[in-house]
């Protein structure tokens, strides 16, 4: 055994074995469904916002936008902006301090659940449950690939193996441990990838000639920028795209505005506001948050737009150009690979995996909570208990995104993450944003945006966004286009710039077309009274 | 001092510089909040 491979195999060791003593203290402390799917609602700040942060952020942050960062370069720094306002400061101030108050007088464990009641209907749950389990398992592959891509690199391990082992390992913790168990090992994963992405910011700049000068140069060599990213709009890795162009719709309307905004209304994460006392924990979470997002999100596309220089100096070639089909899935990785000491890239990988673990399992155990809990649980399955049907949710959300993650083409990372959080930003922003501040919305009104929401998503990925619309065929085979507007730059403008708009109008308009049930309103804003 | 830190464009600039104080400025309302709810105490 190789000195690098006995460092590897006995951090390997130490880190499952830090998982299962976690797991196993989250599964001993787990003696109720409130337990299992809420933590017990008792859970530490601090592990609350490492949790949070860290099913927030996954190899798609990582690995995927770290690659859209080497391609495009820092303009997406944006993202990693919008996320600290939007999914950290507005989420934890405005939407977590609402989501627990109410979340707990209703006594909803789940984020279909907490809709559901909120407005007085079991349907709003099964659809919420439903459109959670159809779109989820996009995302959940999209991290599955991002995993097993890192194990694929550093491991030498061939990719069908790696999904199969990475996914193994998560289903078995999620499945044991609960949601209790899962947020203890996702503040240890939490702290391991800011220790990792703190380390690899700072060797990276240092193997790259420093912060200002590594700009600099590649301000400088904004011509190597191929000629077909220039003609999308690319004006170098330090400057933003040509406004209105392809690439910098993709960048504002998919990445800034979908990603960004669209993290408010993730089950995943809204699910955690619901896990802390108080308040005040809320509050104290706030910072911890900010700066993970900062580390690990803003350090990830920081990376991955200077992996550019040291490709260049040592290859001769930029990212792009250094790895096969030009799949940008595989720059960071790859650079990780190249670029760093080798015990380095071994260690480096576990941060990688904590990414991702702590993000498969945030969404796997909201895939089963959804599917078991809220869909099976709402339509005659009660009977056998939502811990056990959420353990069964569980193992259908994994073996889907098993499959997906074995069938689904490169460079798919980045894209699948904001096909999720679009759909989720269309379908549940505004009536959950109606739902903690609203009293007027009405159960009509709610579901007619959700309703909306949802089928302006899919009618935009299926025909009008080209990104989608493209590779899933279905506008080619009926109108023999891969997209039914192909005119300006229509093709590249996400769904969400139109969707989000039509799903508010119509919650508002039906609302107000509408009787309100204002006592049932003033029952669900009771805690919130209380604490005022 | 070059405000824009070698990035060729503003907006890149900012948003770097944005990551940073955004980041800072959560930390400064969380110290805060937190002192203001034990003084009420």
């Amino acid at each position: 055994m190789t000195g690098e491979t006995a460092i590897m195999a006995g951090v390997l060791c130490l880190f499952i074995g830090l998982i299962g003593g976690l797991s196993y203290l989250g599964y001993r402390r787990t003696r109720s469904a409130n337990d299992y799917m809420l933590a017990g609602r008792e859970i530490h700040p601090f592990i609350m916002a490492m949790s949070y942060g860290a099913a927030f952020i996954s190899t798609s942050a990582i690995v995927g936008f770290g690659g859209v960062a080497a391609r495009d370069g820092m303009g997406i720094l944006w993202l990693a902006f919008m996320n600290i306002l939007f999914g950290i400061f507005i989420g934890f101030r405005f939407f977590g301090r609402r989501t627990r108050a109410i979340g707990q007088t209703l006594e909803a464990k789940t984020f279909p659940e907490f809709m559901g009641r909120r407005f007085g209907s079991t349907g709003i749950t099964v659809f919420i449950a439903a459109v959670i389990f159809i779109f989820m398992p996009v995302y959940t592959s999209a991290v599955l690939m991002g995993g097993a891509r890192v194990m694929e690199e550093v491991l030498n391990m061939p990719y069908n193996t790696a999904l199969l082992v990475f996914a193994g390992v998560i289903t078995v913790y999620v499945i044991f441990g609960g949601l209790r168990g899962m947020m203890y090992v996702d503040a240890l994963l939490g702290t391991i990838m800011v220790g990792g992405m703190l380390s690899l910011l700072i060797l990276t700049y240092c193997a790259t000639g420093g912060v200002i000068s590594t700009h600099q140069w590649l301000t400088d060599h904004a011509a190597l920028v191929p000629e077909a990213f220039r003609a999308g709009g690319h004006q170098g890795w330090t400057a933003m795209p040509v406004f209105n162009s392809p690439r910098w719709w993709t960048l504002v309307s998919s990445l800034m505005f979908g990603v960004g905004v669209g993290a408010l209304a993730q089950p995943q994460l809204a699910v955690r506001f619901m896990t802390v006392k108080g308040d005040h924990e809320l509050n104290r979470a706030i910072w911890v948050g900010a700066l993970f997002i900062m580390l690990t999100a803003g350090g990830a596309y920081v990376v991955g737009a200077l992996s550019n220089v040291w490709f260049y100096h040592s290859y001769g070639k930029i990212a792009y150009d250094m790895v096969p089909n030009g799949n940008i899935d595989m720059i960071v990785p790859l650079f990780i690979h190249k670029a760093l000491p080798d015990w380095f890239a071994y260690i480096f990988t576990i941060t990688l995996l904590a990414a991702a673990m702590s993000t498969m399992s945030a969404l796997l155990h909201v895939n089963g909570t959804s599917l078991g809990h809220d869909f099976f649980g709402n339509i005659g399955f009660a009977k056998f208990g939502s811990v056990v049907l959420t353990k069964v949710g569980i193992l259908l959300a994994i073996i889907a995104s098993v499959v997906l993650g074995a069938v689904l083409p490169g460079s798919y990372i980045a894209r699948a993450t904001a096909i999720f959080f679009g759909v989720c930003a269309a379908s549940f922003l505004p009536a959950y944003t109606a739902g903690l501040y609203w009293r007027r919305a009405t159960r009509a009104g709610v579901w007619a945006s959700m309703t909306a929401g949802a089928a302006v998503s899919v009618f935009a990925l299926l025909f009008m966004h080209r990104g989608e619309s493209a590779p899933l065929g279905v506008c080619k085979a009926i109108f023999g286009r891969t997209e039914l507007i192909s005119s300006g730059v229509w093709p590249y403008i996400d769904s969400l710039v139109y969707s989000l708009p039509i799903s508010i109008i119509v919650l508002v308009a039906v609302s107000l077309l509408t009787r309100a049930d204002s006592e049932h309103a003033d029952r669900c804003f009771a805690g919130i009274s209380k604490e005022k | 001092m070059d405000m824009k830190l070698g990035l060729g464009d503003w907006s890149v600039a900012a948003a770097y510089l944005l990551n940073i104080f955004g980041a800072l400025f959560c930390v400064a309302y969380a110290f805060c909040t937190v002192r203001k709810a034990r003084g009420k105490r």
